[in-house]
């Protein structure tokens, strides 16, 4: 079967003459999934998203979504498939959450299309269910950090998408944010969407991941099921630093000292 | 345009709002026909207007023109600050940003020292440079080596208008103090007092088809708001949807400022107050601009003609208002100083 996200010896620098921050990276995502990027901070774990969204361009080699380069897909296409959560959103205006979700929608819309009565319903549904639901109405500024970070989770799953991008997506969140969107995620898998996250926290990747990705000097260090991947000698050498794994009633947690 | 959804305003108050100043947009129009100095300073009574031969030329040819110029200047500049704003994610720019309205006054002051006082020369002079000075921003801003692409404009903006600006200053060193300087200075300050219908006419296919690119985009200006990556993996084209809108907003300001001169701070004020009456909800946010706009552009010029005996520059009453209210929304906005 044709894997959904394919990165084929992608290699991509930032500015000609400088270091690439990826180097003939190669990389399949299968539908169905959830894989984390693991990595310490600046290896080019965001580079890789947006490669994967066509935002930006391998300088060499190709990324596919199912088995096509992604300059073969219209524009909105491209939104209707993948959707992406990003680290840290500038929220210049005073948004009321339902508009912000409602942007989401501009994939399936025409040009000049302003979004209807199904808009909205979609858009409350997500917001519902990422827990938002008695806010809809209340402008972005007055959110606090965990707030606004499910409203970016809520306008991605308003895209619809069947790939769900997640930069970093718990690194604002407190344990009780980070929990439910943990949960909010495994939802998801199980109902289908494939999910493919950075993260700098291996705890995150081993609550939500069917498969990791170890990234280290812009190459994959290490891929494949998590049980095979998520070992105390790949996260040392991942990080530099010395870990242990430990198991508790089927889950896992990095030690360090 | 749907039905304003019931989640923030609810569907019949935001609609019912611009319905309102809409209606006061055109009392606002009709009384404006209907005060100046003639025949004393004052207001024609309307049913002189169907005795008065004198009144209905008055009314109809020296009058319309000049209102209806004042309210394509206001809603031009107030969509071009509300596109400029948007799509700079930055709610403190307006349409003299990126070089328009510097440009537009050096093109201005060189065509009244080089031809002297054609008009339809200084116009033309001013739309040019106005787009010279987003041309000039636009390149200088893809040479540039560092920030993103908004910073990256911003700052060639300055240093265009910084450019401009002292292209200014030498032309109104050289002009002659007499005949030249005065004229610069009056189209510096803005007024609609040379207003006839030829000028409306040469300005409003212009302004029609630019407010109306604006009118119909107006949501995709919330999607412009976001980061570019963002708007792109929502099927975005930010790159172009930029390029358009904006050349839409310089459009509709170069060819009001080419014959109303500068009219500065309409541009930054009015969308802040339609953001503040409406939320910021470009679908409601941009026909409220539209709208206030048009009824603020009106009032002044209304104020410029008719407050004192001789002409107000309305630049001036603009600026005095647009900075008082600038003040206001300033001391009262919580959330502006708040922004990353």
């Amino acid at each position: 079967m044709t894997p959904l996200l394919t990165f084929d010896e992608v290699t991509f620098g930032y500015g000609s003459g400088t270091r690439p921050v990826l180097q003939r990276l190669s990389l399949d995502i299968e539908s169905g999934t959830a894989t984390a990027i693991l990595g310490p901070n600046g290896v080019g774990k965001s580079t890789l998203l947006h490669l994967a969204l066509g935002w930006l361009r391998a300088q060499s080699g190709r990324v596919l979504l199912d088995g096509r380069p992604l300059d073969a897909y219209p524009r909105r296409r491209l939104g209707q498939s993948m959707a992406l959560v990003p680290q840290v959103e500038r929220t210049p205006f005073d948004y009321t959450v339902l508009d912000y979700v409602l942007l989401a929608r501009a994939p399936y819309l025409a040009p000049l299309a302003m979004p209807g009565a199904d808009d909205e319903r979609i858009a409350r549904e997500v917001i519902d269910e990422v827990g938002l639901g008695q806010l809809s109405r209340r402008t972005i500024t007055t959110l606090s950090g965990g707030e606004r970070q499910n409203v970016l989770v809520a306008r991605a799953l308003a895209q619809q998408p069947r790939l769900l991008l997640m930069d970093e997506p718990t690194s604002h969140l407190d344990l009780a944010h980070k929990v439910r969107l943990v949960h909010l995620v495994r939802d998801r898998l199980a109902r289908g969407m494939t999910v493919l996250l950075t993260t700098h926290e291996p705890d995150v990747a081993a609550a939500i991941a069917t498969h990791l990705v170890l990234m280290r000097d812009g190459q994959v260090c290490g891929s494949g099921p998590l049980a095979d991947v998520f070992t105390a000698d790949n996260l040392s050498a991942t990080y530099g630093v010395p870990v242990q794994i430990a198991r508790i009633d089927g889950r896992q947690a990095v030690l360090w000292t | 345009m749907g039905a304003r959804p019931a989640w923030s305003w609810g569907a019949a108050p935001a609609t019912r709002k611009l319905v309102v100043i809409a209606v006061l947009l055109g009392v606002a129009v009709a009384i404006s026909l209907l005060i100046g100095r003639y025949p004393s300073p004052g207001i024609i009574a309307p049913d002189r207007l169907a005795t008065d031969d004198l009144a209905q030329r008055i009314v109809f040819n020296l009058r319309l023109p000049r209102v209806l110029t004042a309210l394509a200047l206001g809603m031009s500049l107030s969509a071009a600050g509300a596109v400029f704003q948007q799509v700079f994610a930055n709610p403190l720019v307006d349409p003299g940003f990126l070089g328009v309205s510097q440009g537009a006054a050096f093109g201005a002051s060189l065509a009244i020292i080089c031809w002297g006082s054609t008009v339809w020369l200084v116009q033309a002079s001013a739309a040019l440079f106005a787009f010279a000075g987003l041309g000039f921003s636009y390149l200088l801003a893809r040479r540039a080596q560092f920030g993103g692409s908004v910073l990256r404009l911003v700052f060639a903006g300055i240093a265009v208008s910084a450019l401009f600006s002292a292209g200014v200053g030498g032309l109104k060193y050289m002009a002659d103090p007499m005949s030249q300087l005065p004229e610069i200075t009056f189209w510096l300050l803005g007024g609609l007092a040379s207003i006839t219908w030829p000028q409306f006419w040469s300005i409003a296919p212009v302004v029609f088809v630019s407010l109306f690119i604006v009118y119909r985009m107006r949501w995709r200006l919330n999607l412009l708001s976001l980061d570019d990556s963002t708007a792109f993996s929502m099927g975005a084209s930010p790159g172009r949807e930029r390029a358009l809108l904006l050349s839409a907003a310089v459009a509709a300001t170069a060819a009001v400022v080419s014959v109303c001169g500068m009219v500065g701070w309409v541009g930054l004020i009015v969308p802040h107050i339609a953001r503040r009456l409406f939320g910021a909800d470009a679908r409601y946010a941009v026909p409220a601009a539209l709208l206030i706009g048009g009824l603020f552009g009106v009032l002044c010029d209304d104020v410029a003609r008719t407050l004192l005996a001789g002409e107000i520059p309305i630049g001036i009453l603009t600026s005095l208002i647009g900075a008082l209210f600038f003040v206001v929304i300033f001391m009262t906005y919580g959330h502006v100083g708040e922004q990353r």
